[in-house]
């Protein structure tokens, strides 16, 4: 079993990391705090992409003209990952693009508190209508 | 055929660059007037592309760059592809000159030009969902409409619309993460991206009877990641507030084509990836039914108890996807004609109720039924646009929710298990829609006041507004009324998909 774990320990690892990214996010009231859940739970969908093109004793994908077959890492998962990590900083920048207006005009990084105050708002604003 | 041959590739690279040119106009006006002549173009282009593709019946696949695949990348286009790429530019094209005038008003003037930009980014990101044929690609394309759709959300700049988006943004990023991980899944399994590269090695590992659970895990994450990314029910606590806080053009764009792009995707596993065979074998068709029949439900039962006008209508945006997953998860090809059926009605459909209320809203002041009453009578064409959808949603006769519906039951008929569960859900669905939306129909045609005499008011001067939403009120009537051609286009683009 434990032998098992060990041979497969990225694999383990991304599914760890993934978990304890998705509880963050999700469970977790500080924006902040949701923002590092989402790029562990991206980490960890990297880190199973990169183990999978891993090829032990495996050589950089490079191959001068004329070379012999050799034992090459696939390079494709490197490929996936690098735009997988453009994607993942583009929804980050938004991500706390949006938690800072959230902040400059909440002054919480509470989701929880900020819900509440937002319904407040909009309560208050249909009042007035009214 | 050269010329069609381009056009996938054309439309998608015409989407993007106009995205670009969009901040060097510094006139919002000028910007908008750009992204909706490509947008025109595009839907010109997909038109002839259509009637090449159906008279020759044939597909075809476009090397980018000329690289052959697995070096280069590929767009794949039949007549399925051409039919949704012309009535997402129709519909998009629509929504924006229907919804110009609150874009004009609600946005400051610099700001304008980068909705435009998002707009057209969005477009060129459906457009390539709806074209390529690589499933990496896909997932660039699936994260780009997903990040300018928040930002869309985002845009009002009030409180609740940047809530809604951050809350938007979370399950797109798991709808993410987890279609990533299938991904990767299935990469590991196979090698291969492309999708037909990816349908010749499931067939051969699913006749070698090989790594058939990660298969089935990878089939599972990609439809979880994509069905919280189309709110299907259950996961679709973050669609009422996106779609009912943001611009009624981004309502009726998000609501009536960015969860169909997802669905696209869906498609495009079932059919070209997995294939049925191996879905209805583990049961991935039942799960797919099963969440499609309680979402239709459920998100109908939701939508009565909204007393906003817009959270009403995006819950039954929400089941109305649930239609979709439904006609998919009978497993069989006439479900996914219907399926497909669905997808086009309710893209013309939710974006003309949207851009309908829409005018109501912005005539009488108010969100809420408490002051929409008789806003029909001051915005007539919007009153007619909503009245119209909902009672196609309904499935009166003669409109497009009924032909769509109609599909989706003859597909049942010809299921094992699934006919009497899909008719009772058809049917009690029906009536739910009907109990929320002709009181709402009642309310906004009826008198603001009781003593009081309320004309019609017919506003002049936003023509180009109002003939869109006659273009959609025709869309809406023709694909209800030629159900028997329409059906034979969908069942031929099924064919080739």
């Amino acid at each position: 079993m434990l032998e098992a774990l060990l041979e497969q320990r990225y694999y383990v690892a991304a599914v760890v990391l993934f978990s304890i990214g998705f509880v963050t996010l999700f469970l977790h009231p500080n924006l902040i705090k949701k923002i590092i859940g989402l790029n562990l739970m991206d980490t960890a969908v990297f880190l199973f992409l990169a183990a999978m093109g891993y090829v032990d004793g495996g050589k950089a994908p490079i191959v001068p003209p004329g070379a012999e077959a050799e034992t090459y890492v696939n390079p494709v998962p490197g490929g996936l990952v690098l735009t997988g990590i453009v994607v993942a900083v583009s929804t980050t920048a938004l991500f706390l693009a949006l938690t800072h207006r959230l902040y400059r005009r909440y002054h919480s990084l509470n989701l929880d508190v900020i819900l509440m105050l937002s319904r407040e708002g909009e309560e208050d604003g249909n009042h007035k209508t009214a | 055929m050269s010329l069609s041959y381009n056009i996938p590739f054309l439309s998608i690279l015409l989407a993007l660059v106009s995205a670009l040119l969009v901040p060097l106009l510094r006139d919002g006006g000028r910007a908008l007037n750009l992204v909706r002549g490509v947008q025109l173009a595009v839907a010109a282009g997909s038109a002839y592309l259509l009637q090449v593709l159906c008279q020759t019946q044939r597909y075809f696949t476009f090397q980018m760059g000329h690289f052959p695949a697995p070096w280069g990348n590929e767009l794949r286009a039949g007549p399925l592809e051409a039919l949704l790429a012309l009535i997402f530019s129709v519909v998009m094209l629509l929504s924006l000159t229907a919804g110009a005038r609150e874009l004009r008003e609600s946005l400051r003037p610099e700001k304008l030009g980068w909705y435009c930009l998002l707009m057209q980014l969005l477009f060129g990101a459906l457009l390539a969902m709806v074209y390529t044929d690589d499933l990496f690609t896909a997932y660039v394309f699936v994260e780009i409409g997903a990040v300018t759709a928040c930002i869309a959300v985002a845009a009002k700049e009030s409180g609740r619309s940047i809530v809604s988006a951050i809350r938007y943004l979370m399950f797109s990023c798991l709808g993410s993460g987890l279609m990533l991980l299938g991904i990767s899944i299935l990469y590991s399994l196979t090698g291969q991206l492309l999708f037909d590269d990816l349908e010749t090695a499931v067939v051969l590992l699913v006749t070698a009877g090989e790594y058939r659970f990660p298969m089935v895990v990878s089939a599972l994450l990609l439809t979880l990641g994509l069905s919280i990314k189309s709110a299907q029910f259950p996961f679709h606590a973050w669609l009422p507030d996106a779609h009912a806080s943001t611009f009624t053009a981004s309502s009726a764009i998000l609501s009536g084509l960015v969860l169909k792009g997802y669905l696209v995707i869906i498609f495009k596993l079932i059919l070209r990836v997995f294939g049925q065979a191996l879905l209805v074998a583990v049961c991935v068709d039942d799960l797919l039914f099963l969440l499609g029949l309680t979402g239709m439900l459920f998100a109908s039962v939701a939508a009565l108890r909204q007393e906003e006008v817009k959270r009403m209508i995006a819950y039954s945006s929400s089941a109305q996807i649930s239609y979709i997953f439904l006609a998919l998860g009978l497993g069989s090809r006439e479900g996914l004609v219907a399926a497909a059926y669905q997808i086009v009605v309710h893209a013309m459909t939710k974006s003309m109720i949207f851009l309908g209320a829409g005018e109501m809203i912005r005539a009488s002041g108010g969100h809420y039924w408490g002051e929409l009453r008789g806003a029909a009578r001051m915005a007539p064409l919007g009153g007619l646009a909503f009245t119209v959808g909902g009672l196609s949603l309904c499935g009166l006769p003669l409109l497009a929710g009924f032909s769509a519906k109609y599909c989706i039951a003859g597909a049942a008929l010809d299921a094992e298990w699934q006919t009497l569960p899909a008719l009772f859900g058809l049917a009690a669905s029906s009536v739910l829609n009907a109990m929320y939306y002709i009181p709402a129909i009642l309310a906004i045609w009826g008198r603001r006041r009781a003593s009081q005499e309320q004309p019609l008011v017919w506003e002049h001067g936003n023509w180009m507004g109002q003939g869109a939403l006659v273009v959609l009120l025709a869309g809406n009537v023709l694909l209800g009324t030629a159900f028997g051609p329409v059906r034979e286009l969908l069942r031929l683009g099924v064919t080739l998909f």
